[in-house]
C-alpha cells in the first residue's frame, strides 16, 4: 500500500509529529518522543453518544439508533470470534482500556516494550466485529451495572441535569452509556449497521506517541488495515434553539455540601474558529472567576466557594459550546447570581489587560508541561485531528493571541440570558 | 530512563533524592513532612498544609500566591495529605517549567523553588499566629470535605470499611481527620502543629526534571539549618494489621442502586516478598486479565468492578466491588473461591509469565513523568531499598510459581462491609 505524509510541527517548541495518509484510507500520526520509554496508541472513530442520527449510501435515508449504541459497541468490540481481546494483549505486556465520549470512540495500549505486537493486536481487533444474540445479551447487565454506577453519583447527576436544563433537542443532554431501558432495544444487527458506518477508516485514525519508530508503524499498517470505501457518511443533529430550555434545575442525593454547576451556553462554532473561542472562553473564564481574581477572593472569604470551585470549556464541533463552573456551596443561587454580576461588570469595561497577560503566559507554561507526557501527546493528536485540527493549532492560537480578542469574544461567549444553575441537595437533612 | 539518580541522608532525619532526565521539559520538587497518624492532629496538619500552599509572608493571599506562580509560567504549588501505613504524610511540591523553555531564556527555577521555601520557612503570620479569617475559612473547608466523602460511593465505601478493617490501629483514621475534631481546632493548636512538623516529622525530598538542581537541592536543604531536629521521627512504616479472631461484617443502607462490597484479607505478621505479592495482586484482581475481572465480571456478570490492592505496609489485601443487592452472596463465594485457586495454585505459566510482563512493563512506565518518578523514590524509602524502576522489573521477572502460592497462602479473610440500597435506592 501507499501513503503520503505531511509534517506537523510547533515553531515555539520544536515537537513535531507525522501525518501520514495511508491509502487504505485512514490517517496514521506518529509523534516519536526521544527519551520516552512507553508507546501510547489510540485507534479510534469520530463516533460518541451524540451520533445517534446518520445515513450512508447504505442506509438511504437518516436512521435512529437507540441511545448508548455507541458505548454499547466499544464494549462489545473487546470479544473476537474466538477469545476475549485482553487475553491477547496479555501476552505483550501492554495495558489496554477503551472509552466512548460525546464525539469519540477509541481503544488503547499503553506499554513500555513489544508495541509492535500490541499495534498488530489493536489493529486486528478493531476492524473485526463479533456480535450475536447471546454474546449482545450477556453485555446488557454489565453495562445496566455501569449505568447504575453512575447513576449514584452526584457529580455526573449534576452535570447532565445542567446539559439538560441548557439544550432542547441536541443529544449531548443524553448520558453516554444510555438508559437502563434505551440498552434494551440494541441488537447485534444494529450494532454491525453502526459499526459498518462509522467504523469506516475513512472516519478514523491511529494515533501513536513515545518510544515508537515510524516505519514500523507504516509496515504494520500496510500489513494489517484492510481497504474501506468511503461510504459518504452524514450525520445530522436536530436544530437546537439559542435559548436555555429552563434557568434552574435541582435534585436530591446523599451529599455533604450542596453541588452546583452553573453553565453559560454560547453558539457552537467549527474548525480553527472553534479552537481560538474555546482558547479565549478558557482564559476568560479565569479572568472573570479564577483564584486570582477580586471576584474569587471575596467568595471565598464569604464562605460562598471552597478549593472544589472549578470550570471547563465543554466544546465539540458536533454542535455544542458551553462554560461551565462547579463545585460545593451552602448557598449555590446567591453563587449564580453573584456569577451574573461579574459578567455583567466585566461587560461595562472591567476585563484587566494585565491579567490577561499573566494568564497567557501561565497557559503556554501549562502547554509546555503538557507535550512532557506521553499519553497526553497521543490523546491531543487524536481529538484535534477528529475536530479538523492538530496538536499545536491551540498553542499557535494561544501564542498570538490579542487581549482584543479576548474582549471581543467575551461578548459572542458570555449572555446572561442563557445561563442556568444545576444544583444537587443533601436528601438527608 | 534516568541520566543522573543520587539520593543521600543528611542531618537531622532528612532524606534526598535527585533524578536528572534530559527529556523531560519540567522540574518538580516535593517537600514531605511524616508524622504518625492520630485522629486528634490530622486534620490540623491537613489544613496547615493548606494554609501553607497558599500564603506566604512576600504574597499573603491566594489570590496574589496564585497571581505570582501564573508569572512563573503556570508554576503550581500544590498541598497534600494521605496516609502510609500509619504515619500521615503532607507537604508541598511546586512544577515548573525548564529554564530552556521561557520565552526569551529567562530564569524562572530559583525564583520557583524561593517561592515554596518561603511557602514553608516564611509563612504569612499576624502576631506569631497564621490569619484567624484564613484559618477559619480553611477549618470550614477540610468539614465540608470531610462530609463530602459521602458522594463517590465506592471511596465512601472503602473508607468506611476501613475502619472496620483497621479498628484500634491509627490507619484507621483517615489522613483528613474527622469533623468533629477539625471543628475543634484552635488557632494554637495550629501554630504548635506547625513547629512540631519543622521540628520533629521526618523529611524526605525528591527533586525530579529535565535540568541540573544541585544548586537548589543545596538551598532547600539549608532551609532546615537552625531548626532543632534533634527529637525527629524515626518512621517504621511496615506494621502488618492484626487478623481478627473472627471474620467482622459491617452494613450500611444509603440511597444508591447498586451496592458496594469491600472484603479484606490479612497477610500476618512475617514482612513479605512485597514484589511477589504485587504480582499476586495482579494476577488475583489487579489486571485486565485477572482472575476477578476474567470470571467474576466478564464470565458470571456479576460486578461492574471488582478489583483488589495491597494495603503494603499493613500486609492487608482489600477486594472492592460493585455489585447489584441480590448478587452479593454469589458475588462473596466466587470472590473467595478465585482466591483459593490462586492458593492452590491453579494457574498456567503463561498467566503467570504474562502478568509478571504486565506488572514490570507498568513499573518501567514510571520512567516517564516527573510526578511518578518523584513518587518512585519515596516509596522505595518507604519500603527502605532504593531500587530503579529497571531493576524493580527484574525482581519482578523472577518471581516462581512457588513465590505466588505463597503469597496468596497467607491471606486470610478478616471483614466484609457492605454499602446498600435502602428502599427508596432500589430502580432510582
Amino acid at each position: 500500500m501507499s501513503y503520503t505524509k505531511e509534517i506537523i510541527s510547533s515553531e515555539r517548541t520544536g515537537d513535531k509529529y507525522s501525518l501520514i495518509h495511508h491509502s487504505s484510507g485512514l490517517d496514521v500520526l506518529v509523534w516519536k518522543m526521544d527519551g520516552f520509554t512507553t508507546t501510547e496508541a489510540l485507534f479510534g472513530t469520530k463516533y460518541g453518544s451524540v451520533n445517534n442520527r446518520f445515513k450512508t449510501v447504505d442506509t438511504g435515508d437518516f436512521i435512529t439508533v437507540p441511545d448508548g449504541i455507541a458505548h454499547y459497541l466499544e464494549h462489545k468490540l473487546f470479544e473476537n470470534e474466538d477469545c476475549d481481546v485482553f487475553e491477547l494483549y496479555a501476552k505483550t505486556g501492554a495495558s489496554a482500556n477503551a472509552f466512548t465520549s460525546f464525539c469519540e470512540t477509541a481503544y488503547t495500549f499503553s506499554c513500555s516494550e513489544n508495541y509492535e505486537e500490541s499495534l498488530e493486536i489493536l489493529l486486528n481487533f478493531v476492524q473485526k466485529p463479533y456480535f450475536t444474540d447471546e454474546n449482545v445479551e450477556k453485555e446488557r447487565g454489565i453495562i445496566a451495572q455501569e449505568i447504575k454506577m453512575s447513576n449514584d453519583s452526584p457529580d455526573r447527576a449534576c452535570f447532565f441535569n445542567l446539559l439538560k436544563a441548557m439544550y432542547h433537542n441536541h443529544p449531548v443532554k443524553i448520558d453516554i452509556a444510555g438508559t437502563v431501558e434505551s440498552i434494551q432495544e440494541i441488537t447485534p444487527e444494529l450494532l454491525y449497521k453502526c459499526y459498518y458506518t462509522f467504523y469506516n477508516l475513512h472516519n478514523m485514525v491511529l494515533c501513536i506517541a513515545g518510544n515508537v519508530e515510524e516505519e514500523k508503524v507504516i509496515e504494520l499498517c500496510d500489513k494489517c488495515l484492510i481497504p474501506a470505501e468511503d461510504k459518504q457518511l452524514e450525520v445530522t443533529f436536530p436544530d437546537e434553539p439559542p435559548e436555555i430550555v429552563t434557568r434552574r434545575v435541582t435534585a436530591k442525593y446523599t451529599v455533604g455540601t450542596p453541588l452546583f454547576s452553573a453553565g453559560f451556553k454560547c453558539p457552537p462554532f467549527k474548525g480553527d474558529e472553534m479552537v481560538k473561542m474555546e482558547v479565549c472562553a478558557g482564559i476568560l473564564l479565569q479572568m472573570l472567576f479564577g483564584s486570582m481574581t477580586p471576584w474569587y477572593k471575596q467568595l471565598f472569604e464569604e464562605g460562598l466557594i471552597n478549593s472544589t470551585f472549578s470550570f471547563e470549556v465543554f466544546n465539540a464541533e458536533e454542535g455544542f459550546f458551553c462554560c461551565i463552573c462547579s463545585g460545593e456551596s451552602k448557598d449555590p443561587d446567591l453563587v449564580f447570581e453573584r456569577c451574573l454580576q461579574r459578567i455583567d461588570s466585566a461587560k461595562s469595561g472591567e476585563l484587566d489587560r494585565r491579567l490577561f497577560e499573566i494568564i497567557q503566559k501561565s497557559r503556554y507554561g501549562s502547554m509546555i508541561r503538557g507535550f512532557n507526557n506521553v499519553e497526553n501527546c497521543a490523546e491531543t493528536m487524536f481529538e484535534n485531528h477528529l475536530q479538523g485540527t492538530d496538536a499545536f493549532t491551540a498553542s499557535d492560537i494561544l501564542a498570538k493571541l490579542r487581549f482584543e480578542d479576548v474582549c471581543e469574544a467575551f461578548g459572542a461567549l458570555f449572555d446572561t440570558s442563557k445561563a442556568a444553575l444545576s444544583i444537587i441537595y443533601n436528601n438527608v437533612e | 530512563m534516568s541520566d543522573i539518580f543520587e539520593h543521600k541522608r543528611c542531618p537531622g532525619g532528612i532524606t534526598v533524592s535527585a533524578i536528572k532526565d534530559g527529556k523531560f521539559k519540567s522540574n518538580c520538587i516535593v517537600i514531605r513532612f511524616i508524622v504518625p497518624l492520630k485522629e486528634e492532629t490530622a486534620s490540623a496538619y491537613s489544613i496547615l498544609a493548606d494554609i501553607l500552599a497558599t500564603s506566604n509572608r512576600s504574597y499573603p493571599s491566594k489570590e496574589q500566591l496564585t497571581e505570582r506562580t501564573a508569572e512563573l509560567y503556570g508554576s503550581a504549588i500544590n498541598a497534600f495529605s494521605y496516609r502510609v501505613g500509619d504515619y500521615q504524610v503532607v507537604g508541598l511540591s511546586i512544577i515548573f517549567i525548564g529554564d530552556e523553555y521561557t520565552i526569551g531564556g529567562e530564569v524562572i527555577s530559583n525564583t520557583a523553588a524561593q517561592l515554596l521555601l518561603d511557602c514553608i520557612f516564611d509563612p504569612h503570620l499576624e502576631d506569631g499566629h497564621f490569619s484567624e479569617k484564613y484559618f477559619k475559612l480553611r477549618k470550614q473547608e477540610i468539614v465540608d470535605q470531610i462530609e463530602s466523602s459521602v458522594n463517590n460511593k465506592r471511596q465512601y465505601a472503602l473508607w468506611k470499611a476501613g475502619q472496620i478493617i483497621f479498628e484500634d490501629e491509627p490507619c484507621a483514621c483517615s489522613a483528613l481527620g474527622t469533623a468533629e475534631t477539625a471543628k475543634k481546632i484552635t488557632l494554637d493548636n495550629l501554630t504548635d502543629a506547625y513547629h512540631t512538623l519543622l521540628s520533629q516529622a521526618a523529611v524526605d525530598i525528591t527533586f525530579c526534571g529535565g535540568q541540573d538542581m544541585q544548586n537548589l537541592e543545596a538551598e532547600v536543604v539549608k532551609a532546615f539549618d537552625g531548626i532543632d531536629r534533634s527529637n525527629v521521627c524515626e518512621p517504621v512504616f511496615y506494621s502488618p494489621s492484626p487478623l481478627k479472631s473472627s471474620t467482622a461484617h459491617g452494613e450500611e443502607e444509603m440511597d444508591v442502586s447498586q451496592a458496594k462490597m469491600v472484603m479484606a484479607f490479612k497477610g500476618g505478621e512475617e514482612k513479605p516478598d512485597i514484589y511477589a505479592d504485587k504480582v499476586m495482586c495482579a494476577m488475583f484482581g489487579g489486571s485486565p486479565t485477572s482472575k476477578l475481572f476474567m470470571n467474576v465480571r466478564e464470565k458470571l456478570s456479576l460486578c461492574y468492578y471488582c478489583a483488589a490492592g495491597l494495603v503494603e505496609c499493613k500486609n492487608t489485601l482489600i477486594v472492592d466491588s460493585g455489585v447489584d443487592t441480590d448478587k452479593i452472596p454469589t458475588a462473596r463465594e466466587e470472590i473467595l473461591r478465585q482466591l483459593e485457586a490462586m492458593q492452590k495454585g491453579d494457574f498456567t505459566d503463561e498467566e503467570l509469565y504474562n502478568t509478571k510482563l504486565y506488572v514490570s512493563g507498568a513499573f518501567r512506565s514510571n520512567y516517564d513523568s516527573v510526578g511518578d518518578m518523584n513518587s518512585w523514590y519515596f516509596y522505595q524509602f518507604v519500603r527502605g531499598t532504593s531500587y530503579s524502576p529497571d531493576q524493580v522489573a527484574k525482581l519482578v521477572m523472577s518471581v516462581t510459581r512457588e513465590d505466588i502460592v505463597n503469597s496468596a497462602k497467607r491471606f486470610e479473610l478478616d471483614t466484609v462491609y457492605v454499602l446498600k440500597p435502602d428502599e427508596g435506592g432500589v430502580g432510582k
